[in-house]
């Protein structure tokens, strides 16, 4: 089955600028994928390429296996959700909805009727006669995203439509653009800098560093088995130590050596050999804190605990082992208050599974 | 405006002494240079010429009705056309040359917007000279373009209305585009990027979107370059010949040559009459044109539900 849309190849400088290198990724019918980097990494402009706002220096665009990249905006069937929703001011909400339909030479009675059925969507009849200036941020990325939906696109864009909106406005339009994709089943291309964001929204993630694609895959595979440093630091909190494999135990481990802390089995995803060079990444909430050396089937080492912030569904510690300062996150899953929590200067063990940790390969 | 409102809604009938002293060096100034002059002005009208150049005693409707019935009304019927000619000119090159420069880099804005300005650095009258020389019978323009086969031999360009409306344009342009450019430079370009996304080709977007957006810069255009062009008189005394005359021609010489000041106040009076009425038509229309379609909408509205 051909994918239903395709980027292949896409290259685009702004000056001395390389913002998309060789970028190439497909997006499946009826999916939330989004693009995630820090700003700057380009993803705006592949999304202004998608809707034909800019052209590509070279590669190719394609919807439904047809050839779009050279087709002008008004004649792709993409529309987009604009940063800051760009509304039109002088119309009222209901003329900004019709826009779409009245331009395509709707009679009126059906871009009435479309009109209604989008404003009973987002939930906005009321504000139907209001100009844009004089409703809410929340409101006016609903009317934004009912006037790109209104044309019924085969792909909808959206640039970080939730950035401009504070915290608690986020978490409810969060839900709300998930409520309306199901409604609608379009296929959405979500672009933010808001991990959290992706992960809650978004089938698959695209993670993007200096006009890079770094690694593609669900929330989870992109959290729990991030492809390079810069995705494993990007997504959510880590400790990286630098090391090297000491041996191999069997086909699916091998021993690292983990500087200054000992050498400890892990899974050997990529297959490496003896004396390759790697950076070990592992997740706070991987570690677990013992009071004494723990069994031998988890790996540990002694550190001592230097700070704690508790955070109430969880507390964090920071523990010192040789040079290295390691990021622990425990869940208070069960809260005993006579349990002797670790307190500062304590010396405790710092363990974690074998199977917990990434190995990823240093760049040479 | 705001301010204002906040203060006087304490007191809604007596607006406060503060208010009063505030207001009273405008209001001063505008009745003793604009009020009393222009009542003068509309006074003289119904006066008759005294012999001697000066102003008779006596009232009198003759200036008025003399000046209705006489071969005026051809002068201004051509002062309105030509006037309404040059605006419409004047904002079809401004608007898409300030639609350009808001789109440029910041930094070249400037030396484009300096370039629209370096002409009013010259005098006026010696701009018009200019032109003399550009549009004369033996000047470069006209031979050049006779050479060129794009005018016949016949086709003068100097002193006829082709001209005055040719300088007038000229002059007034840059009064057209500095405030549609301030209007365009102001404008949320991603817009027409919205209107384009939505399906509207560039001319849709540019008309339903972009137009819309800097009326209120074209609105003041046309008043820079209607009043002025209406009551201009230099630019066609210069290169109008005897059949570029204007109104404004009529009440120069009324005022110099033939010293008839009752009948060069008529005219004025019947100029500034055709400026005001129909601007204050239009700030009317629009108020009441504004709240119609306010009311559609919401009754549009409402059946919705």
């Amino acid at each position: 089955m051909s994918d239903f849309f395709e980027l292949k190849n896409i290259n685009k400088h702004f000056g001395e600028n390389h913002v998309a290198n060789n970028v190439s990724f497909s997006v499946r019918c009826g999916e939330v994928f989004s693009l995630l980097g820090p700003s700057g990494c380009g993803k705006t402009t592949i999304l202004r390429m998608a809707g034909g706002f800019e052209d590509p220096d070279s590669g190719k665009i394609f919807l439904e296996g047809r050839d779009i990249s050279d087709l002008v905006p008004n004649k792709r069937q993409i529309n987009t959700v604009f940063q800051n929703y760009a509304l039109f001011p002088h119309m009222t909400v209901w003329d900004n909805i019709a826009f779409g339909p009245r331009t395509a030479g709707l009679s009126e009675d059906d871009v009435e009727r479309k009109v209604s059925k989008m404003l009973e969507i987002i939930r906005l009849e009321d504000q139907a006669h209001k100009r844009p200036d004089t409703i809410s941020g929340g409101q006016k990325q609903r009317v934004a995203i009912a006037r790109a939906l209104i044309n019924n696109p085969k792909l909808l864009l959206l640039d970080e439509p939730l950035a401009a909106l504070d915290l608690k406005l986020r978490q409810y339009m969060l839900l709300e653009l998930d409520r309306i994709h199901d409604e609608v089943g379009t296929t959405f291309i979500y672009v933010t800098h808001d991990q959290g964001e992706a992960m809650s929204l978004s089938d698959r993630i695209a993670v993007m560093n200096n006009g890079k694609i770094e690694q593609i895959g669900t929330p989870a595979e992109i959290y729990e088995n991030p492809r390079t440093k810069f995705v494993a630091s990007f997504i959510g909190d880590t400790n990286f130590f630098d090391g090297k494999v000491a041996s191999k135990i069997d086909a699916e481990y091998c021993k690292i050596d983990m500087t200054d802390l000992g050498e400890f089995p892990a899974y050997n995803e990529h297959k490496l050999s003896e004396g390759q060079r790697v950076t070990v990444s592992i997740r706070p909430e991987k570690f677990r804190i013992f009071d004494k050396k723990p069994d031998n089937d988890l790996n540990s080492f002694e550190a001592e605990v230097i700070d704690i912030v508790y955070q109430g569904a969880q507390t964090r510690y920071w523990v010192r082992a040789k040079n290295h300062r390691i990021n622990i996150v425990t869940q208070h899953n069960r809260c005993y208050l006579d349990y002797k929590q670790p307190t500062w200067n304590d010396r405790v063990w710092i363990a974690w599974h074998k199977d917990d940790v990434t190995t990823l390969i240093s760049p040479s | 405006m705001k301010e204002k409102r906040h203060i006087g809604s304490g007191a809604l009938s007596a607006p406060k002494l503060s208010e009063c002293l505030l207001t009273a060096p405008s209001f001063i100034w505008l009745v003793a240079f604009f009020l009393i002059p222009s009542v003068l002005v509309f006074a003289i009208a119904f006066k008759s010429a005294d012999s001697a150049g000066g102003i008779s005693d006596t009232w009198t409707f003759d200036t008025l009705l003399n000046v209705v019935r006489a071969d005026y009304l051809g002068v201004i019927w051509r002062t309105i056309w030509v006037s309404c000619l040059v605006t419409i000119i004047c904002l079809l090159l401004a608007v898409p040359v300030a639609y350009w420069i808001a789109q440029q880099k910041k930094e070249y804005r400037y030396w484009l917007l300096l370039a629209t300005i370096i002409p009013l650095w010259t005098n006026f009258l010696i701009r018009i000279f200019a032109w003399r020389v550009l549009l004369h019978p033996e000047g470069f323009l006209r031979r050049s373009l006779i050479f060129l086969g794009i005018i016949p031999e016949d086709v003068f360009l100097l002193n006829n209305i082709g001209s005055v409306i040719i300088v007038t344009v000229y002059t007034c342009l840059p009064f057209a585009i500095l405030p549609i450019y301030a209007a365009a430079e102001k404008f949320n370009f991603a817009l027409i990027e919205a209107a384009r996304d939505l399906g509207a080709s560039r001319f849709k977007a540019f008309r339903s979107i972009f137009l819309p957006g800097i009326k209120r810069g074209i609105f003041t255009a046309v008043l820079l370059v209607l009043i002025p062009a209406m009551g201009s008189y230099a630019i066609p005394d210069l290169v109008g010949g005897v059949d570029g005359e204007l109104l404004g021609n009529k009440i120069a010489t009324r005022v110099s040559s033939s010293r008839n000041l009752p009948e060069a106040a008529a005219l004025a009076a019947m100029l500034a009459l055709i400026i005001t009425l129909p601007f204050i038509a239009m700030l009317f229309k629009q108020k009441r044109l504004v709240k119609y379609i306010v009311n559609i909408r919401r009754s549009a509205g409402d059946s919705t539900k």
